[in-house]
């Protein structure tokens, strides 16, 4: 699967994500500061989530620093019916991810860090010029 | 002997005669980890298809506030079952049917994709069937299973990649007298997005089950098959790499044509199309 050639567009990145992790069911690709930037979503209010993404996030740093656990590498929140995970993609960004509650979590962790790659090359034209 | 065994069957084949209590973990895509208790199949865990859990939780038959007090009254998840029963959360014979058809579904969940190998591994708690499910009896239901499917539709390890979307404006909808209840309630969760297993785990429904219904509600014009795997044309407010290529995201894993080709950058396009208009022709021809 992960021959793939990495798509180029930012919602062709999410949705690549959710072809290949059983359990992705929809993202969102927000700013540090709370702004949506593009979802791939169907039942979450994306804007929401871009501004409860970030505060997830810094409130997920500060404890992993806190606690001494060193450098925070994801949030992930375990409920009744699913998982949410946040994840920082570069300095200026965030990926939440919805999962159901059969989210393998191997594979994603196998599979996110190269969709942030993706990510953050595509939004590193953002600052190029 | 059991690790030298051809496959899983063969493997879970062996470990019955020793009688192994202990969990064998299978990987691949989706891969799993199956529990046997004195040999016989007692649960499977796999993110192909809702565990008895996810079945009781997502369906509300236990409610949460119950489960997570009945799970810290008993923190060994095998004497789980006979807590619930217990507490009078659950008949004896429902947890029974729920656990065993749970099994068998996660059987068929893992058999849908080549698996890779196995390790076993020590007992590990789980809410188990009792006494747990013979494994000739599995592998004899899960052919079965497999094989009626690909008389019905065709492959089964291509049905679980359809993405079925409701058929805008079919007519049993609204009169809905003679739709069954769980007919309903799957097409309510078809969306173009979702594929099989998803449906499963939103409705807390064995993915066979789920399978079958979609298969049925096709042939009633009440579904069809999406397949594009490309995510639809939303407009992104973030700068776009110069076109270098298709913006397809992956290769159609289905047998039919691709989506439109490739073109330039998805277009906002007046009045809003949702995905499921956009593939009225898609229809799979396989039957």
């Amino acid at each position: 699967m992960t021959e793939i050639p990495p798509p180029d567009s930012l919602t062709g990145i999410l949705a690549s994500l959710r072809e290949r992790v059983m359990g992705v069911s929809e993202s969102v690709l927000s700013t540090v500061d709370g702004l949506l930037v593009v979802a791939d979503t169907d039942t979450v209010h994306p804007e929401s989530v871009a501004a409860l993404a970030a505060a997830t996030l810094g409130v997920g740093r500060r404890m992993a620093e806190t606690a001494g656990v060193g450098a925070l590498r994801e949030v992930v929140a375990r409920c009744g019916s699913g998982h949410v995970i946040v994840v920082a993609v570069g300095d200026r960004a965030l990926l939440t991810v919805k999962g159901d509650d059969g989210l393998d979590l191997a594979a994603f962790q196998r599979e996110s860090p190269a969709t942030v790659e993706q990510l953050t090359k595509a939004l590193a034209s953002d600052v190029a010029h | 002997m059991a690790p030298t065994a051809r496959n899983v069957p063969a493997l879970l084949q062996g470990l019955r005669a020793e009688g192994f209590s202990g969990t064998v973990r299978v990987s691949g895509l989706p891969g799993g980890a199956i529990h046997l208790r004195n040999g016989l199949v007692g649960a499977i865990e796999t993110p192909g298809a809702p565990t008895a859990t996810s079945a009781l939780l997502t369906s509300g038959r236990i409610g949460d506030e119950d489960w997570l007090a009945a799970c810290a009254a008993e923190p060994d998840a095998d004497r789980l079952a006979g807590h619930l029963v217990a507490e009078g959360l659950i008949g004896a014979a429902e947890l029974e049917v729920v656990c065993t058809a749970a099994v068998f579904d996660a059987a068929f969940a893992m058999a849908l994709s080549p698996p890779g190998s196995w390790e076993l591994s020590d007992r590990e708690p789980a809410l188990v069937a009792e006494p747990g499910v013979e494994p000739r009896q599995l592998t004899e239901e899960t052919s079965r299973r497999m094989t009626l499917l690909s008389r019905l539709w065709g492959p089964p390890g291509e049905l679980t990649r359809v993405r079925p979307a409701p058929v805008a404006g079919a007519g049993p909808r609204g009169s809905d007298g003679w739709l069954a209840r769980r007919h309903r309630d799957v097409l309510d969760s078809v969306n173009g997005r979702r594929t099989p297993r998803d449906i499963a785990f939103a409705l807390g429904r064995g993915l066979y089950a789920v399978m079958l219904d979609l298969i049925r509600m096709e042939a009633l014009h009440l579904v069809q098959w999406e397949t594009r795997t490309t995510a639809d044309g939303r407009p992104s407010t973030a700068p776009r790499v110069p076109q270098a290529g298709a913006t397809t995201a992956a290769p159609a894993p289905t047998p039919v044509p691709a989506a439109p080709d490739a073109a330039p950058l998805p277009k906002r396009r007046p009045g809003g199309v949702s995905p499921a208009q956009d593939v009225g022709q898609q229809k799979k021809g396989g039957w």
